[in-house]
């Protein structure tokens, strides 16, 4: 696909100036969706498109997947988080998907996980490596039949994603309230109508124990009094989101949804780990504070409960975790029934940022998505993708009308920050 | 619109136009690249529009409403809705003035359907659109947005969906009626096995039963049971205990009779006992569904994802028949058949629509994982059936294999469908 742009305009303006003098097509000429349902690809049915190989990368935290084809055509994707020492996963998972046509990537995801029932196809690792391939294979679908993978899942309810900014203020480094109030402002500043920060902090020097998972007053005292001075820096108007990284019990949970209630939040996140729903829905009940889970929960079978329970106000599934952008819209259509807004977790390069977008933009019920302000700040999130326009402005991303996902990885810029002691796209 | 001729003769006379003025060679052989780049460029941003919305009714099984979507591009989308659509005319279309679907529609871009669903669904509010008739002929205008999406990229419905797990449909076979003999019934279902379908479905409520005792109380008497019990037995008889069997009580019993029937059946291990009781109260088609190893199937009169969220919730049935022409959708059939699949639950659409819906429903069938069969209700019963499409009949050997043409992928024929058109209803 390289030179696309310049190998297809003069393809059709060629092939359209033959067309005319030849007086093919006079009779239909000026009827331009006939004209163009004439040009569309005939690869599609029957196909000989077929994967060849999957080859991966790892930069950070994150998993860069390609599938190749024997067409000249290829599909990216990318999970994040649960995907470390998943090297020969890939690899397997490449080699079952062989051959196969990637033109149905629901069927595909769903073969994938029957075919490893025992093998770890529930949750966590298994899981969010198949959401990379799954992902590859929108995008390559998109990208053979020249149209943006929003269309593929039904078409989009948006032009425009709304993101949030998260300060990145990590809490490792004992930020004071006024450190809060200077980050909300810079980001703020940067156009961001929505603003996230840490407040948990394992070494906090105040904490009694380790292990323990109950705050003392004065851990309470410093969650508090950030987003405190965050709130009176930003004004009524920015959304602001509190993560406490699932790091605290039942008991702190509770408390600090309760005492950040005059503070108005979007939502506070994860204030108890993601496993038992019984728990969070006993929160939730007993506060006026939007409670939010999800970047620990993978496919729709983990949403069940949460959302039949009422368990929790506002789900973020990390689309670049949970399954998948088929398995991500389904989770949404699911919350959507429960009038639950889906606000997705995500920590990925912009190809996985606007492979989240499709999703984002093809579910009624989408509210915002996450974004790092390092990604505006640290070359690295520029070298490893290759993308034209402008990535957020004014807390949105517009959303790719390129075949595809509409962003490429840069192998090369990917190479330099590639984690070391692993093949890279080997 | 002739696709097929256009296309190859534009294909062939460019391609050759372009290899004799080397304007691609350097990139000649790649040929799925330039397959990309001659793709309609229509989708994004397109200037397609809706320009007019009408409708037909035409009698059949019970009333059908087609949709025809024209739009500013020479291309038409069709779309049907079945049964909740009686006397509707002024509720997609129509001429009386009020709010109606085809104000909303004319205009828009037809590609983002699930948008435009949930935009009418907001609509009407308060108007409807939790349910029945409002939902049924928004169903209608859903999938013409689908078969004209599809027509607009020149792609199959299903691929607008996230592709195919199947490249063919299994159909299950409405049978005979319940007023028939055992002997009859017997006969009727061997032609359906010697016919190539795998799966039959019998009605056995009979209203006109003699043994029946009270016009209006819902209990089955001894000699009813007794009579589906006879005809039952004929049935297994003839086709064997691998042919798959299902039977319709069409919502007609109340819960002590639902159960009775359900256990009675319990001997000839069915594919489903559809409906036992109504299809208002839940808690009790689950109560029957937790008394009986006869699997319990309901759905033809539920609407939208959030009636089956309460069905699965509940665990108040072992298999849902969404009617896809009537639940709001293709779309919303994928989402109600995503949402079973987290219950372990199969889908085995409803489905009484012309040869035409028929196939709408197979590419919705085809795009979940979780499909069992699709009914199919026109066996030998109403020759007039296949000319209701333009194109050759559909099924072969119990299956309906998807095509890859664009859309729907079938046509209406509206001159055979104007024949047993509603009369004093506009007609297009």
């Amino acid at each position: 696909m390289k030179n696309n742009k310049d190998s297809r305009r003069s393809f059709i303006q060629k092939g359209l100036v033959a067309g005319l003098t030849g007086g093919a097509l006079l009779s239909t000429f000026g009827q331009g969706l006939h004209a163009a349902v004439d040009r569309q690809s005939s690869y599609s049915n029957p196909s000989d498109l077929k994967i060849t190989d999957v080859k991966c990368g790892y930069v950070r935290g994150a998993l860069y997947v390609k599938i190749y084809t024997n067409q000249d055509v290829w599909g990216c994707g990318e999970a994040v988080d649960a995907i470390h020492g998943t090297y020969h996963l890939v690899k397997r998972m490449g080699n079952q998907i062989k051959g196969q046509s990637p033109l149905n990537p629901n069927r595909i995801a769903e073969q994938l996980r029957k075919g490893a029932f025992f093998g770890g196809a529930q949750s966590g690792v298994f899981v969010a490596v198949m959401t990379a391939i799954e992902t590859a294979l929108w995008d390559l679908t998109g990208k053979v039949f020249g149209v943006p993978v929003y269309q593929l899942l039904g078409g989009k309810f948006r032009d425009k994603i709304r993101v949030y900014c998260d300060t990145a203020l990590y809490t490792a480094t004992n930020p004071t309230p006024q450190d809060y109030a200077n980050a909300a402002k810079g980001a703020v500043g940067r156009g961001y109508n929505a603003v996230k920060f840490d407040v948990d902090d394992a070494r906090d020097p105040n904490k009694y124990d380790r292990f323990n998972w109950t705050a003392n007053p004065m851990e309470i005292d410093r969650m508090y009094n950030a987003i405190a001075a965050v709130r009176q820096e930003v004004g009524p108007n920015i959304d602001i989101c509190v993560d406490m990284h699932g790091r605290y019990d039942a008991v702190t949970g509770l408390k600090m949804a309760q005492m950040y209630e005059d503070l108005n939040l979007m939502w506070l996140e994860e204030p108890i780990p993601a496993d038992n729903p019984e728990v969070y829905k006993s929160i939730t009940s007993q506060t006026s504070t939007p409670i939010c889970t999800g970047e620990n929960v993978y496919l729709a079978y983990g949403f069940t409960r949460l959302l039949s329970e009422s368990a929790v106000d506002i789900i973020m599934p990390d689309i670049q975790k949970a399954g998948g952008l088929g398995e991500a819209q389904r989770i949404a259509n699911l919350a959507n029934l429960y009038y639950v807004p889906f606000s997705p977790h995500m920590v990925a390069s912009f190809l996985g940022a606007m492979a989240s977008c499709h999703v984002c933009a093809s579910v009624p019920n989408f509210q915002i998505m996450e974004w790092q302000i390092y990604m505006d700040t640290d070359d690295l999130w520029k070298d490893i993708v290759t993308y034209d326009g402008q990535r957020t402005e004014n807390s949105f991303i517009t959303l790719s009308e390129k075949p595809g996902i509409g962003v490429e990885i840069n192998e090369e810029g990917m190479r330099k920050h590639a984690v070391k002691d692993l093949p890279f796209f080997e | 619109m002739k696709p097929d001729n256009n296309r190859r003769s534009f294909l062939q006379k460019s391609l050759m136009a372009g290899l004799a003025t080397s304007a691609l060679l350097p990139n000649f052989g790649s040929e799925l690249i330039a397959a990309v780049d001659r793709g309609p460029k229509f989708s994004n941003p397109s200037d397609l529009k809706i320009t007019g919305v009408k409708t037909a009714y035409m009698k059949g099984h019970g009333t059908h409403m087609f949709v025809k979507l024209t739009t500013n591009q020479g291309i038409t989308g069709y779309g049907e809705a079945m049964d909740a659509v009686r006397g509707t005319y002024g509720v997609a279309t129509g001429t009386e003035g009020w709010d109606n679907m085809t104000q909303f529609l004319i205009g828009q871009n037809p590609l983002d359907i699930n948008k435009i669903v949930e935009q009418i669904l907001r609509r009407g509010h308060f108007g409807g659109a939790q349910g029945g008739m409002y939902v049924a002929v928004l169903t209608g205008i859903e999938i013409a947005l689908w078969d004209l999406a599809g027509k607009a990229m020149n792609q199959p419905v299903y691929r607008l969906m996230g592709g195919k797990f199947r490249d063919k449909i299994r159909l299950y076979c409405d049978g005979a009626s319940s007023s028939e003999s055992p002997e009859d019934m017997a006969a009727g279902a061997v032609e359906v096995k010697n016919a190539g379908f795998s799966a039959i479905k019998f009605d056995i409520d009979w209203a006109e039963d003699p043994a029946k005792q009270d016009e209006f109380n819902r209990t089955a008497s001894n000699g009813e049971i007794d009579r589906m019990v006879k005809q039952v037995t004929a049935v297994r008889e003839a086709i064997g205990m691998n042919m798959d069997l299902c039977l319709d009580a069409h919502g007609r019993y109340d819960l002590p009779s639902g159960i009775q029937i359900a256990k009675e059946m319990e001997q000839f291990k069915l594919m489903f006992l559809e409906e036992p009781v109504p299809a208002e109260n839940l808690d009790i088609l689950r109560e029957i569904t937790s008394q009986t190893t006869t699997p319990i199937c309901t759905g033809e009169n539920q609407y939208l994802a959030h009636d089956f969220r309460k069905i699965l919730e509940k665990k108040a049935a072992d298999i849902i028949m969404p009617d896809l022409h009537k639940c709001g959708g293709l779309g919303e059939g994928q989402r109600i058949a995503n949402l079973a699949n987290l219950y372990y639950v199969p889908v085995a659409p409803h489905m009484v629509a012309s040869p035409f819906g028929a196939m709408a429903a197979c590419h919705c069938c085809a795009s979940i994982s979780n499909f069992l069969c699709l009914e199919w209700h026109w066996f030998s019963k109403w020759k007039q059936w296949d000319e209701l499409i333009l194109e050759a009949p559909l099924i072969k050997e119990g299956y309906i294999h998807l095509t890859d043409r664009p859309g729907v992928g079938v046509t209406p024929n509206e001159d055979a469908i104007r024949k047993y058109a509603v009369p004093d209803v506009p007609f297009f």
